[in-house]
C-alpha cells in the first residue's frame, strides 16, 4: 500500500514543501503476524526554497504561505486531497510564530485530510535529525551522532545513541538573528544592519545600523562559541560575561550531558547555515540577507575542534521538511474496536503511566494525580510503559484490562465525562505488542465503550497524539494499519 | 569508530553468534559452552515428551483427552516422519467415545507436542485462554481441545474430521534452533480430512516470548478464524481472496 504524505515547514527565513510517497508493507509476510512498517520513502516532489511570506509587523503572512503552497501544489501536479499524512510544522524563532494557529487554519484546506499541525523545539530538533538522515546512519552504523540544525531563527540540536534520540536541545541562533543588506561585500568592508531579531539585539554589542565585516565576524564568532559550549560544555567553557546571553538564547533545558558518557563520534551539520558551510565561499550577494554565510564561515573553523569530527549533512537545508514529511508518521498493527468512525483523532494528550505488577488500584490513582498535576479538563490517551516483552503474559494483559476498567467505572462523572468515555473512545498506545489482547480482553469487561489499543508506538517524549483513519489494504480487516503521530507541542505555547 | 565497538554493535543486532572471537583454532571456551548448551535445549526439546508437570497443572486442570499417533514414542516419532500424521483406528473410536456428545462444532483445537515439547509447555498456559475466550466472545463453537502426542501438523485433520468441526487448528512446537527452542506455530485449516494438502493452511508463526507473545497471538488466530469461517477458505484460498 502506498500513501502519499506532505511536509511543510514554514521556517523563520525561509518555506518549503516536499511530497513522499511512503510504502506501508501491512501484509503477513512469511506468516507472522501482520507487521507495519513503512518500508520505502521516496521523494517524489521538492519544492524550490523560498522566502517565509511576512506580514509587516513580522508574523507569518497567512495568505501569503496560502499562495505559495498552491504553487506548490501546481508545480508538483497534486492536488490536496490526495494527500493522506503528512506534518506542517512552523519552526524557528517564537516572535514569527505568534499567529502560528491562525496560518495552520488558514492552510489546512491545502493539506490533506490528516496533516498535523505543530511545533515546539524537541520536535524539530528530532525531525531534522531525522530528516537530515543522521538517525538512519546513526541506527545503521550503530555510531553516536549529534545533529545540529542551524535555520534562521534557531539551533536544533539532537544526540542519537544506540539508534535511539537520546537527548534534544534549541538555542536561539540562526542566520536571520542580523539581517544585512545586500551589500557589494569585498568592496567596501561594511554592511547595513537592516533588522535584527531579539536574539540579534543582544548578540550585538552596540547597536549601530551598520556594522564592519570583522564586527560581524566578531558577532558569529560569539554565536559559534555558544553553540560549541552546548555540544562540549567543558572543552568549550564561556567567559563571564556570556553567561547571561547563553541562558537567554536557550529555549529548551540544557542539554547537559558528559561528553565522555556518550562518546559522540561525528557531529553533522544541516539547516540552511549547516548547508552554506559545505558552500564554496563566493563574493558578491550575500545569500538570504543575513549574517547566514558569515555564521557558516566561522563555524567551519570553529567546529574543528569539537572532540569528534563533523561533516554536513546530504539533506542539509531541507533536513526539517524531509524529517516532517517523511518521517513523523509511525504505523501500527492495531485494533480499533467500534471506534472507527470517531477516527480522525487529533490532538489528544498523552497521559504515560509506568505499569505495577502486581498491585491493585494503581492505575486509577496515577491517572487522577497526573491529570490534576497537569490540569488536565479534556480526553487524553494512556500510553503503558514499562512492559518489557519476555514479561507479556495473559495474567498481565488481564490485570491491566482490569485496571483500565476499575479506572473507567471508579472515576467521578466529571472524570469520566472529560476522559475517555461518552464519544471519545478510550484509547490505550503502547510499544509493546499487546494490542490485539488487550482489546480482545477489554471488550469483554468494558461493556458499551468504545476501544482504541494501538501498539508498536515509541511514544518517547510526546506530549499530544493524533489518530488517523485506518488505512485497508485488500480485504483482510486483520491488515489494517493505523498511522499515528506523535508531537511535543501544540500551537497554544 | 573503533572496530571493536562497531562489532559489538552489530552483534547486538542479531541473536546470530558473530564477533565471538576464537582461541587458536577453536571457539573460545565461553562460546563453545554457550553453544553446546544451546544445542542442548534444542535436543531436550525435541527429544522430551510433554513433562508431567505441565500434564497436570494445564492438561488436567482443562480435563483435556491425550493421544498417542502410531509413533508411539519419541525415537519411533523421529525416524518415522509419517506415523506422526495419524492415529491408529482404534484410538481415535476410542477418542470420539470420551469427547463428550456436542452440537456441532466450528473450531476444534489440536495440542501437539510436534519438534518441541518445550514450545507447548511455554506458550499454551497464556495461549489457550484467549482462544478460549475470544471464540466464546464472537459465538464461534469450540470442541474441547485434544492434546496429541507424538503429533505432527496433519494428525488435526484427521482429528478435526471425526468431530465434524469446520476449522482444524493445530498448536504445534517447531523444530528448534539455536536460538530458540520454543517456538510455537498455529495450523489453522479449513474443512479439514483426508484431502487436506499442505497449501490449505494458513499458518501462524514465531509464537515464544521474543517473537509474537502467546497471548497476542491467541487474539490474533481468533480474528484470523473468524475471517476463515467467514470466507470458507483458508491457506492459499485465502490469500487469493485479498
Amino acid at each position: 500500500m502506498k500513501i502519499l504524505s506532505i511536509g511543510i515547514d514554514i521556517g523563520t527565513t525561509t518555506t518549503h514543501m516536499v511530497l513522499s510517497r511512503l510504502t506501508l508493507d501491512s501484509s503477513p509476510i512469511a506468516s507472522r503476524l501482520p507487521e507495519n512498517t513503512i518500508s520505502q520513502k521516496e521523494i517524489i516532489y521538492r519544492s524550490p526554497v523560498r522566502f517565509t511570506p511576512l506580514t509587516i509587523d513580522g508574523k507569518i503572512d497567512a495568505d501569503g504561505v496560502a499562495q505559495l503552497m498552491q504553487e506548490f501544489y501546481r508545480e508538483a501536479n497534486i492536488t490536496p486531497d490526495m494527500v493522506q499524512t503528512g506534518a506542517l510544522i512552523i519552526t524557528g524563532e517564537s516572535a514569527r510564530r505568534r499567529n502560528a494557529k491562525e496560518v495552520a487554519e488558514r492552510i489546512s484546506g491545502l493539506a490533506g485530510d490528516f496533516v498535523v499541525e505543530s511545533a515546539g523545539a524537541n520536535l524539530e530538533s528530532a525531525l531534522a535529525a531525522r530528516g537530515s538522515g543522521a538517525f538512519s546512519e546513526a541506527r545503521r552504523s550503530g555510531k553516536c551522532l549529534v545533529n545540529i540544525d542551524i535555520g534562521g531563527g534557531t539551533s536544533n540540536v539532537a544526540l542519537i545513541k544506540n539508534g535511539r534520540l537520546l537527548k534534544t536541545a534549541c538555542l536561539n541562533i540562526g542566520g536571520r538573528c542580523i539581517q544585512l543588506k545586500d551589500g557589494a561585500r569585498g568592496q567596501v568592508n561594511t554592511f547595513q544592519i537592516t533588522s535584527t531579531s531579539s536574539a540579534g539585539d543582544k548578540l550585538l554589542n552596540n547597536k549601530n545600523d551598520c556594522a564592519s565585516l570583522h564586527a560581524l565576524e566578531k558577532t558569529a564568532d560569539l554565536m559559534c562559541d555558544l553553540l560549541l559550549h552546548l555540544l562540549e560544555p567543558s572543552k568549550f567553557t564561556l567567559p563571564e560575561q556570556s553567561h547571561e546571553i547563553y541562558r537567554a538564547l536557550l529555549m529548551t533545558d540544557n542539554f547537559c550531558f558528559a561528553e565522555e558518557k556518550f562518546e559522540v563520534d561525528q557531529y553533522w551539520f544541516s539547516g540552511g547555515v549547516g548547508q552554506l558551510m559545505a558552500a564554496p565561499e563566493i563574493g558578491g550577494e550575500i545569500p538570504y540577507g543575513d549574517i547566514g554565510q558569515i555564521l557558516a564561515l566561522r563555524l567551519k573553523e570553529k567546529a574543528k575542534n569539537l572532540s569528534a569530527p563533523y561533516l554536513v549533512a546530504p539533506e542539509a537545508i531541507t533536513a526539517t521538511v524531509i524529517g516532517a514529511g517523511m518521517h513523523s508518521l509511525q504505523v501500527s498493527g492495531s485494533t480499533i474496536e467500534a471506534g472507527e468512525d470517531l477516527l480522525p483523532l487529533k490532538n489528544l494528550p498523552l497521559l504515560k503511566v509506568q505499569v505495577k505488577h502486581n498491585q491493585k488500584n494503581w492505575l486509577a490513582r496515577e491517572v487522577r494525580e497526573q491529570r490534576e498535576a497537569l490540569n488536565l479538563k479534556a480526553a487524553c490517551a494512556l500510553v503503558l510503559e514499562g512492559i518489557e516483552k519476555e514479561e507479556i503474559s495473559y495474567r498481565l494483559i488481564k490485570e491491566l484490562a482490569g485496571e483500565i476498567t476499575d479506572w473507567q467505572e471508579s472515576a467521578p462523572e466529571k472524570e469520566r465525562a472529560a476522559s475517555n468515555i461518552g464519544e471519545t473512545p478510550c484509547v490505550i498506545l503502547s510499544k509493546q505488542d499487546i494490542a490485539m489482547s488487550l482489546s480482545q480482553i477489554l471488550k469483554g469487561m468494558l461493556r458499551n465503550k468504545r476501544i482504541i489499543t494501538v501498539d508498536g508506538i515509541d511514544a518517547g517524549e510526546g506530549d499530544y497524539v493524533d489518530i488517523g483513519k485506518p488505512l485497508h489494504e485488500g480485504k483482510d480487516p486483520n491488515c489494517t494499519a493505523i498511522p499515528v503521530v506523535i508531537k511535543t507541542l501544540l500551537f497554544n505555547i | 569508530m573503533k572496530d571493536e565497538k562497531m562489532a559489538s554493535h552489530l552483534a547486538s543486532q542479531t541473536p546470530a553468534r558473530i564477533n565471538v572471537g576464537r582461541a587458536g583454532s577453536r571457539p573460545r571456551t565461553e562460546t563453545w559452552l554457550s553453544f553446546r548448551a544451546d544445542h542442548a535445549g534444542a535436543r531436550d526439546s525435541v527429544l522430551s515428551d510433554l513433562s508431567p508437570e505441565f500434564m497436570q497443572d494445564f492438561v488436567a486442570v482443562y480435563d483435556l483427552p491425550v493421544v498417542t499417533t502410531l509413533a508411539q514414542d519419541r525415537s519411533n516419532f523421529v525416524l518415522n516422519p509419517p506415523q506422526g500424521k495419524k492415529l491408529a483406528p482404534k484410538v481415535l473410536k476410542e477418542l470420539q467415545n470420551k469427547l463428550p456428545s456436542q452440537p456441532p462444532i466450528d473450531v476444534q483445537i489440536v495440542i501437539a507436542d510436534g519438534l518441541s515439547s518445550k514450545a507447548v509447555e511455554a506458550n499454551l498456559p497464556d495461549l489457550y485462554p484467549m482462544l478460549l475466550e475470544g471464540f466464546a466472545q464472537e459465538n464461534i463453537a469450540v470442541g474441547k481441545a485434544v492434546v496429541v502426542k507424538q503429533g505432527r501438523v496433519a494428525v488435526a485433520d484427521q482429528i478435526a474430521h471425526a468431530t465434524g468441526a469446520r476449522v482444524a487448528i493445530n498448536l504445534i512446537g517447531e523444530r528448534p534452533g539455536l536460538s530458540c527452542a520454543q517456538s510455537l506455530s498455529a495450523y489453522i485449516t479449513f474443512n479439514p480430512g483426508p484431502k487436506t494438502i499442505s497449501s490449505d493452511r494458513t499458518v501462524v508463526s514465531n509464537i515464544h516470548s521474543h517473537g509474537t507473545p502467546a497471548v497476542e497471538a491467541g487474539a490474533f488466530i481468533v480474528q484470523c478464524t473468524k475471517r476463515i469461517l467467514a470466507l470458507e477458505a483458508s491457506g492459499v484460498k485465502l490469500q487469493l481472496l485479498g
